[in-house]
């Protein structure tokens, strides 16, 4: 079994709050970022969703000197927060930066979005440098963009980089703003719903779109106390490119493939943090595939009721939520859940509350047909 | 930078040229537009796959260079489907399908956003496409870097054979932004055989900067 990795420290920036404690706190009141909204474009899109107020990311970036986008301060704030609690230096050759996103910058594509922004900065790896840049990071930053598993792909590749010995510490951070570009597309696709999402449940509509950043430090050394990553796994289902396999046979690789390196078996799962978007096929998908794997009894959730889907940002966000979730002792409702409203066992949690948990596999799948699996330990 | 891997069979694509291992199998007119240039090639190379019709044109191009790399090998026989990594990237992600997308959105007249184009707003939907097309259900990964990058990619072709259950990778730069692209795809795999070379940077370098 390869060496467990080590979670430092972490962050997450959301309309619930620029830290993970505030985050964590709001979730465990049962509170939703997910809101009506008006999503501004050339036709306005009336929807739910769970936006960063301009104002929050206003005041958290009044001390930056460089001008930069949306996408950018979001992620150097969620980055600077993880970092400073981490105590490990930014600046150190021995410290990678690992990247998630679907879209980056797209609101460059807007005219005149971004004055006095270069706007070669719709380039990912771009964008990518002057986040890097302004941490004085002397590494390339690693830019994932594989769909919404982006967010768990990252922590994978963390954990990778780390026991292969070239770096100390991995930064991952993940994130993508809500615009237009994004929001028109889902609702072509008829994804959305009209309402607040309803994971696994037997009226579920659809997702809601939501923004969300969430940075990991991850360590190959013991931190004492940290929450483990014991291993990882990315599939896929080579079956359709909009739409999940109906039997759930690619998540199933990824879990068995994680489950394998990290010398867990399923009985050893204590919860599951599910990608649980809310649509019917991709939470129909899930429940086959966990109740093909033996976890149809496991305590799951979505976390999609408190963020909306927050594509490259899902994967971190929710991972970390999940990790918490570990050391606190306390297993996490899944908001919108009435009624059970899939084909399979699937035991969704209904109340949060105290439990004994140790082990937590987290999910993720996405257009093109990937799937992504993590487990995380506590200590 | 070098490993323990080799390359045992690669395949370019540019300058209205199709490469494999080093030799000319296809020549196209650099003055049609691509979208003819692939179709020709498409039927030149005997696809029968209507779905090709469907992808946007950076789809088309790595899909007709996965085509051109995996045929008269035994990788789909020889490995299982979980084996099998694909590994892509570019500089570009999926730039010019996004600003036709956009286009699409940015008037209230004519507002039209397509599903069937807003799928290929995600550069990855290429390792995808390819997954399908083979049956593929390993390890897959879409990176984006600022040209091409022969370190990241030897860097993480290894760590997927030294850390997952990858037995052999379709890793490579797939790059389409207006009239301009290149693809470069390797088969990389652990044993040698006749005709493989080095996995190592300079030999990516090399292959990469073939014209």
């Amino acid at each position: 079994m390869p060496n467990p990795i080590y979670i430092a420290a972490h962050n997450i920036v959301s309309p619930l709050g620029f830290t993970t404690a505030h985050n964590f706190e709001q979730i465990v009141a049962g509170h939703t970022g997910i809101k009506p909204t008006v999503i501004a474009g050339a036709k306005p899109i009336e929807v739910c969703a769970s936006i960063i107020s301009q104002q929050a990311i206003d005041s958290a970036s009044v001390k930056l000197s460089n001008p930069y986008t949306r996408f950018e301060k979001l992620m150097i704030a969620s980055i600077a927060d993880a970092v400073n609690q981490a105590d490990i230096e930014a600046t150190s050759p021995r410290t990678a930066i690992v990247i998630s996103t679907t879209k980056g910058n797209i609101d460059m594509l807007t005219q005149g979005a971004y004055p006095g922004i270069d706007p070669k900065r719709i380039y990912l790896a771009n964008s990518a440098k002057a986040v890097a840049q302004h941490f004085d990071n002397p590494n390339t930053p690693i830019v994932i963009s594989n769909a919404c598993i982006s967010g768990v792909l990252a922590i994978i590749m963390a954990a990778r980089l780390l026991r292969s010995g070239q770096y100390d510490h991995v930064i991952a951070c993940g994130g993508d703003i809500i615009n237009d570009f994004t929001a028109s597309g889902f609702q072509s696709f008829k994804a959305l719903s009209e309402e607040p999402c309803k994971p696994f449940d037997k009226d579920r509509m659809g997702l809601n779109l939501g923004e969300a950043f969430g940075t990991m430090v991850l360590s190959a050394a013991p931190v004492e106390g940290a929450v483990m990553i014991l291993g990882g796994a990315v599939s896929n289902d080579a079956n359709h490119i909009s739409g999940p396999s109906r039997d759930g046979s690619g998540l199933k690789v990824a879990v068995r493939a994680a489950m394998k390196e990290s010398g867990i078996a399923p009985g050893q799962i204590s919860t599951i943090s599910a990608h649980g978007t809310a649509t019917p096929y991709n939470d129909e998908m899930e429940a086959i595939a966990f109740d093909d794997l033996g976890l149809g009894k496991v305590p799951t959730n979505s976390l999609k009721g408190y963020y909306g889907h927050t594509l490259g940002g899902a994967g971190l966000v929710e991972s970390i939520i999940g990790a918490q979730a570990l050391k606190e002792q306390l297993l996490i409702k899944t908001l919108g859940y009435q009624s059970h409203g899939v084909s399979r066992d699937i035991n969704v949690i209904q109340k949060t509350e105290a439990h004994q948990v140790s082990t937590c596999l987290k999910t993720a799948s996405g257009f093109g047909g990937c799937n992504a699996a993590l487990i995380m330990q506590r200590p | 930078m070098s490993s323990n891997l080799t390359i045992s069979k690669h395949v370019i694509i540019n300058n209205a040229k199709l490469l494999v291992n080093g030799a000319t199998i296809l020549i196209g007119d650099n003055d049609t537009t691509l979208k003819e240039l692939f179709k020709v090639w498409y039927t030149e190379l005997g696809i029968e796959y209507p779905k090709f019709f469907k992808m946007d044109m950076l789809c088309q191009l790595a899909f007709l260079g996965s085509e051109a790399l995996l045929r008269d090998t035994k990788v789909l026989n020889q490995y299982s489907k979980e084996s099998i990594a694909i590994l892509l990237s570019n500089s570009s992600a999926s730039l010019d399908t996004d600003i036709r997308y956009q286009e699409t959105i940015s008037k209230a007249e004519g507002y039209f956003p397509s599903p069937a184009v807003f799928v290929y707003t995600l550069p990855s939907i290429m390792c995808g496409e390819i997954a399908i097309r083979n049956g593929i259900q390993g390890e897959n990964n879409f990176l984006v870097t600022d040209g091409f990058d022969a370190g990241l990619l030897l860097e993480q072709v290894e760590l997927l054979f030294s850390q997952t259950q990858t037995e052999v990778c379709i890793a490579g730069w797939v790059q389409l932004e207006g009239s301009a692209y290149k693809l470069v795809l390797f088969l990389v795999e652990k044993e040698s055989k006749h005709g493989s070379v080095l996995f190592s940077t300079d030999n990516l370098q090399a292959i990469h900067s073939v014209k």
